[in-house]
């Protein structure tokens, strides 16, 4: 590190331009910092799983071609045994609403019938006693409904009394042995429910949402004049369960189906904003990049041609060209860091700012450390052509006046 | 002219390093390109939809909630239901204190011509309006008007068709006074749409706010007389059980499904409208409604838009980002001109020995600035261009055509290149014009 002085002394005497770069480092490193944190944020959001088989499930809705109730409940009762019968339907079951979907139902939830109990809404789906192994949950605790406990329920008509709950929602009320939920009574929408099983995990229709893992699962066979299927193929058999099934249900006259669609079309759906917002974010960030490395690489290369005569006196002197080459990278690696440290500071400030009027969390120090690190191997990569200039200056130009 | 010759000086300077130049020019353009991309997005997403009365349209709200508690708490503070029961859109229908009045709400029913055989029906989203909602929100007509206000009252079974299912199903004909089928109900067409896409769409709240307006808008009394009403689609929320899932016991129930606009006839007379707000609710207090304090609030679409998010926070931040970056662009330039410019030291001490001021100087440097500045700008208007295809498949999900310049940002493009440009190169210039001559002519 004998270089160090005169590096110093040389910036300290021009300031201006190490300055400059100086600047535009903290104002990248503080945008990139920013940016991948949003990425990462959002990120996790796209890949948190939903607690289905998504892979093998696909939804659709379809009509009821009645407005009598014993009637539209035999009608949706024979669809979902002739879909049952394909040979490549695992299962189905009917559904209130699916996970990551467009439209859901919640329901104030609470340990007792009265307001101050209801303390927190929680995700509310209905299902019926094949809705457990259609959706592919794992149920960790209890039993899921018989084909005799569940309740048909006609435009939103509620009765049941008993209830399959999340993990997350035992562990909302018993921290400590979540197991011990199983036989209690909990309220939903005021009305009291016996929980017969708790299942690893099913997530609300609400990414993003403060109750997202905390749901339950009625047994209600939700049936309206547009019902919702939920349907799970055979391994590997998806693209002809969709087939199959539209084929069987459209044999109906006046059928409609609307919004069949597989797991992977629904998250595209759900995800669309956020797909966008990172793909914006992707490029602001290769933008910064290749901007930053353009910036050192200009500066570093007309510093060299500025400095040819000095060069060629050092090497005159005896200096070798590693030493050149060292000290022009060592030059860069000074001037990138000094401008880490100042957009650390800068990118804590504005991610105050950001946290404030975006309510986003504040940025976890990691990613301080990686994105200094990606900076600082970015400045020396843009510093290596003209710093290579610089070695190849020849001694005997010292000798020459100009 | 003296200043067309220090243009012509700027241009051969530049010519003469080709490669910073270039830098320079590129690092301004990508930087305006950026700049202008992530603006045209967050403008177009957040655009007023109807400037010219946004500050008179008013989205209701009562405080209708369960009496033990909010509705919603964000911040410490109650949010009151973004929606109204039936009870209270029809007595504030019946009042029609407002200029015009409408209730607003979505419905999802099988829509044929009836020519078409049931197969050939297709399910389609239904704006259930009343008739105020087409002046309202300055809806054009193609052919026919809004149904009038006795059909309105009655709920008559009417229709009218935005353009495109129009095309589709009379192939752009006059269709009014013929007849669609919507389920097994016969409506009559009474008017068709002209292309009508107000973007984004505030009258529905925020998940429908970016997509195209649903096809076709039947009575909103139309859709109560036939039981239309689509509840595993709509936004409705209830505090309390209902007995049953009759119709006439939700239309009774405290739940909130209906989104209620009125238009003033001016915006000062928003608190005469508040006032009389207020009295509605201190009233139905008296038969035992509305037991929580009353926040009842109205919102212009300015205010709707940020209350109901439909503008939304991520654009803001892709905004700022833009610009911290164009800021380090700029940074990045001015870095590169303090280098050209003190290459040029000789050059200036030449031309200082000859007899030229400091302020010729700072005017010759000021040129190649502004030179800089403008090739920046209008590649970068290229480059947003470019971006803004790039965006639009990126955005796909969002109604096409909705990404798209104006005049007045691509001029403001060109503009804030070429001034961000000059601000960012006054330092360098006055640097340059520093430059002694004795100094430099000496190592000559």
């Amino acid at each position: 590190m004998k270089d160090l002085k005169p590096i110093l002394s040389t910036i300290w005497r021009s300031k201006s331009a190490p300055l400059l770069l100086i600047l535009q480092i903290a104002v990248t490193f503080t945008i990139l910092v920013n940016a991948v944190y949003l990425i990462i944020q959002k990120e996790a959001l796209l890949i948190e799983p939903s607690g289905l088989d998504e892979e093998v499930i696909f939804t659709l809705h379809t009509n009821v071609q009645s407005s009598e109730a014993e009637e539209m409940i035999a009608l949706v009762k024979q669809d979902l045994r002739d879909v049952r019968a394909l040979p490549s339907v695992e299962n189905v079951t009917v559904m209130n609403s699916f996970p990551l979907s467009d439209w859901g139902s919640y329901a104030p939830t609470g340990l007792g019938p009265s307001e101050e109990d209801m303390n927190i809404y929680t995700g509310y789906f209905t299902g019926d006693e094949h809705a457990i192994a259609t959706m592919g949950l794992e149920l960790i605790a209890g039993e899921g409904p018989s084909e005799g406990e569940v309740q048909d329920s006609i435009d939103f008509s509620a009765d049941a009394t008993q209830t399959v709950v999340s993990k997350g929602f035992a562990e909302l009320y018993y921290p400590d042995d979540w197991r011990a939920i199983l036989g209690t009574t909990v309220y939903l929408n005021y009305e009291p429910f016996i929980v017969k099983g708790v299942v690893k995990d099913l997530k609300s229709v609400w990414p993003g949402w403060y109750s997202h893992a905390n749901t339950v699962l009625v047994p209600l066979r939700h049936i309206s004049s547009n019902y919702k299927m939920l349907i799970r193929s055979r391994p590997g058999e998806l693209e002809q369960a969709k087939q199959q099934v539209a084929k069987a249900l459209m044999k109906t006259p006046g059928r409609h189906l609307d919004k069949m669609m597989d797991y992977q079309q629904i998250r595209a759906d759900k995800f669309k904003s956020e797909t966008a917002a990172i793909k914006t974010l992707y490029w602001v960030i290769v933008g910064l990049v290749l901007l930053t490395l353009l910036g050192i690489f200009g500066q570093a290369r007309f510093t060299v041609v500025k400095r040819r005569k000095q060069i060629g006196t050092r090497r005159a002197l005896g200096a070798s060209r590693t030493d050149i080459l060292r000290y022009c990278m060592a030059e860069n690696a000074i001037v990138t860091s000094v401008g880490i440290v100042v957009g650390v500071i800068c990118a804590l400030l504005a991610n105050v700012q950001l946290v404030n009027h975006f309510d986003m969390a504040p940025v976890p120090v990691v990613y301080l450390f990686q994105v200094a690190g990606v900076i600082l191997i970015v400045g020396q990569l843009a510093v290596c052509q003209p710093a290579w200039m610089a070695a190849r200056v020849s001694p005997a130009l010292a000798t020459r006046s100009v | 002219m003296l200043i067309g010759y220090y243009f012509k000086l700027a241009w051969i300077s530049l010519k003469k390093t080709p490669l910073l130049s270039a830098l320079m020019i590129g690092t301004i353009a990508m930087g305006i390109a950026a700049t202008m991309i992530t603006s045209t997005v967050s403008i177009m997403m957040a655009k007023d939809p109807l400037p010219e009365k946004s500050e008179r349209t008013f989205s209701v709200r009562l405080s209708s909630w369960s009496p033990d508690k909010a509705y919603q708490i964000s911040r410490g503070e109650e949010v009151i239901p973004p929606m109204l029961t039936y009870m209270d859109t029809m007595n504030l229908l019946e009042e029609a204190k407002g200029q015009r009045q409408t209730a607003v709400v979505m419905y999802k029913n099988m829509v044929r011509s009836e020519s078409q055989t049931d197969k050939e029906a297709k399910m389609l989203r239904v704006n259930s309006v009343n008739n105020d909602f087409f002046d309202m929100f300055n809806v054009p007509f193609l052919y026919g008007s809004p149904w009038s206000d006795l059909e309105d009252k009655e709920g008559a079974a009417l229709v009218v068709l935005d353009k495109q299912t129009n095309d589709r199903l009379f192939s752009g004909a006059n269709s009014v006074g013929q007849h669609i089928l919507i389920g097994k109900h016969l409506a009559r067409i009474v008017g068709v749409l002209d292309s009508w896409s107000p973007l984004p769409q505030v009258f529905h709240g925020r998940q429908h706010a970016h997509s195209l307006p649903f096809p076709i808008f039947t009575p909103f009394q139309f859709q109560i007389n036939n039981n239309l009403l689509s509840k595993g689609e709509m936004s409705w929320q209830c505090w309390a059980p209902l007995d049953d899932s009759s119709l006439e016991t939700f239309l009774a129930s405290e739940c909130v499904w209906i989104r209620y606009w009125v238009e003033l006839s001016s915006a000062a007379q928003r608190s005469d409208y508040m006032d009389h707000i207020n009295a509605y609710v201190e009233q139905q207090k008296g038969s035992g409604r509305f037991a929580r304090e009353n926040l009842s609030k109205v919102f212009n679409i300015k205010e709707s838009l940020k209350e109901d998010k439909i503008v939304e926070e991520d654009d803001f931040i892709a905004v700022w980002l833009a610009f911290a970056f164009l800021v380090a662009c700029l940074l990045n330039c001015m870095g590169l001109m303090l280098i050209k410019f003190y290459g040029k030291g000789a050059e200036v001490g030449l031309r200082r020995a000859v007899g030229a001021s400091k302020q010729h100087i700072a005017i010759q440097f000021g040129c190649e600035t502004v030179l800089i500045g403008t090739i920046g700008g209008f590649l970068g208007l290229a480059l947003a261009q470019l971006g803004l295809r790039l965006t639009a498949d990126i955005f796909a999900h969002l109604p096409e055509g909705l990404m798209q310049m104006t005049l007045p940002l691509v001029i403001m493009t060109v503009v804030l290149a070429v001034v961000s440009s000059t601000v960012f190169g006054l330092w360098p210039i006055y640097r340059a014009a520093q430059i002694q001559p004795s100094a430099q002519l000496k190592s000559l």
